[in-house]
């Protein structure tokens, strides 16, 4: 059965050509708008990876997930791939080894994103 | 100037009014020589008339121009001493209290005059009042015993009278004193509140930068992941010219987004909010660099080395500020050197300032272009002739940053002889 990646941001085009790459590569896609809506539909659909836009209502959104997504007994394993423009944006650059503990997530990737880069960052961290 | 003509004159028409007072009181008193108190009044009218004439002319300055207006200044002033000398001569010459008020035409000199102009003044009044005790000495001309030959304190008219000059002395010193302090006061407020307008201005336009970079950035990161998308779908399957086409729009989507990351650079540090500082060894950070860096000079087959004693180099900075300064120098020179070119990055203590040196033998700068390359948005023909992409914000970006930590960049270049960027970084004894 196919891996389920579920995909939480609020950029339309983004989720597309983020989902025909992922469904390219045999994987199933779900997507979520916003935070809240994204927090409902890990706990219905259970995703073996949740990737996560920083900035959507508000700049920090996707922290804020992230963070709910760890406190969470139920879902706190469930691999987390950030996807940011804030390193772009402030010269912030995330690693997830030194900054673990006050971002809990397993690995970056930057806007603009590039397929290649987005499977190999899906495929080395969902749930096996 | 002008403002400064007319306030002279109206201090002159008080002063008139002050000599007249003193005339009536003195015939009042019944002290002084008749004599010498209708010489003082024809002193006074004639100071009416040099004032209406000062009047007339600072009404017509427009016409004549600052340079004329200083002429008679000067004039005003030295025609004031010349009768305020007149009036001692008359009141006593040495006996005469009125020697005090030299000393706020001294002080009004230096308000109204520039530079050293009250020291020339001090002179003038010295001159003056020596040579009226002297040509008094010498009989050329003849004493006015004001006070009748009374010891002066014998008589409490000379007492009171003397007191008074001293009292007036006193008031217009101060009067004088505090209206410069005043108009001091009063420019400094003006500059306050122009540094506090061009403050808001440039949080205005640097939070307007902020939001329209990245307002445009996040569309073209989505039409870039989306022609990213495109083109690994496509892969061979499709024309060439389509293939081409859409690396060119990837090209310049990437081009786009530099540029906006580049113009949020340019406004970093304005928030105090967003600058970290903290310490660290300037010797590591640098190191790693070079290292990051590394893999771009192997590629053109250039060395790239770093050099620095073998010791810490404690720094208070922004890590990321830093981090821009040298990545921009580093990948300059790489960029800008040819082939198998040698670049040097050094790093020394000189006195409180840790020195920064990145070295290229590669194209240099022409002397002309030097003082341009820190402005925003400029590239050398150079430059530009041997890689056509660039914003010319790396410099400006650069400099912002060695600013942002109280520092200095210069550059020395020898155009064919390579380049030497110098960033001095001043830092405190105690860390």
């Amino acid at each position: 059965m196919a891996k389920k990646v579920l995909i939480i941001d609020d950029d339309f085009d983004l989720v597309e050509a983020m989902r025909i790459t992922l469904e390219a590569a045999g994987y199933d896609v779900i997507d979520a708008q916003d935070g809240e809506k994204g927090l409902e539909k890990i706990k219905s659909e259970s995703p073996d990876l949740i990737i996560l836009d920083v900035m959507m209502s508000s700049m920090d959104e996707g922290f804020h997930v992230a963070y709910k997504i760890r406190e969470d007994a139920d879902i706190k394993d469930t691999p987390i791939v950030m996807l940011t423009a804030v390193g772009n944006q402030t010269g912030f650059q995330f690693d997830p080894g030194k900054d673990a503990d006050f971002l809990p997530v397993d690995a970056f990737i930057e806007k603009p994103v590039n397929p290649k880069k987005l499977v190999d960052v899906v495929h080395q961290n969902i749930k096996v | 100037m002008l403002r400064r003509d007319k306030w002279l004159i109206r201090l002159r028409w008080y002063a008139i009014l002050g000599l007249f007072s003193g005339v009536i009181l003195l015939k009042f008193i019944e002290l002084g020589p008749p004599s010498s108190l209708n010489a003082m009044a024809i002193a006074g009218f004639i100071l009416v008339g040099l004032n209406l004439m000062y009047l007339t002319y600072a009404s017509a300055q427009k016409q004549f121009g600052m340079s004329s207006l200083v002429i008679l200044l000067n004039l005003q002033m030295v025609m004031d001493l010349f009768l305020l000398t007149v009036l001692i001569y008359l009141t006593g010459s040495a006996e005469s209290p009125l020697s005090f008020f030299y000393v706020f035409h001294i002080i009004l000199a230096s308000i109204i005059f520039p530079g050293g102009f009250s020291y020339l003044y001090s002179l003038l009044v010295v001159i003056l009042y020596s040579g009226l005790l002297l040509i008094e000495q010498s009989s050329m001309v003849e004493h006015i015993c004001f006070f009748n030959d009374f010891h002066l304190m014998n008589d409490s008219r000379v007492t009171i009278g003397i007191w008074f000059i001293f009292v007036v002395t006193m008031m217009v010193s101060a009067y004088l004193a505090q209206n410069v302090t005043e108009r001091h006061r009063r420019v400094r407020d003006k500059l306050q509140a122009a540094n506090l307008k061009l403050q808001e201005i440039n949080e205005t336009k640097t939070t307007f930068f902020r939001y329209a970079s990245h307002e445009m950035k996040a569309p073209i990161a989505t039409i870039q992941s989306t022609l990213m998308v495109i083109e690994d779908i496509l892969g061979t399957k499709a024309d060439e010219r389509v293939i081409n086409m859409l690396n060119r729009a990837i090209g310049r989507t990437s081009e786009t987004i530099g540029m906006l990351k580049d113009l949020a650079d340019l406004t970093y540090g304005n928030f105090q909010e967003q600058q970290q500082f903290e310490t660290l060894d300037l010797r590591s950070l640098l190191i790693g660099l070079v290292t990051d860096a590394k893999p771009n000079s192997d590629r053109k087959s250039q060395t790239l080395i770093f050099n620095s004693a073998d010791i810490r180099f404690d720094y208070s900075g922004d890590v990321n500020a830093l981090g821009k300064i040298f990545t921009n120098l580093i990948s300059n020179a790489i960029r800008y050197t040819q082939e198998s070119g040698n670049i040097q990055v050094s790093l020394e203590k000189v006195d409180l300032n840790y020195v920064v040196k990145v070295s290229d033998d590669g194209q240099g700068i022409p002397v002309s272009e030097q003082v341009n390359i820190f402005k925003e948005f400029y590239r050398t023909p150079t430059a530009k002739k041997m890689i056509s992409e660039g914003t010319g914000l790396g410099l400006a970006i650069v400099m912002r940053m060695v600013e942002l930590h109280g520092g200095d960049i210069q550059v020395d270049s020898q155009e064919g002889r390579g380049s030497t960027f110098t960033v001095q970084l001043p830092f405190e004894e105690d860390l």
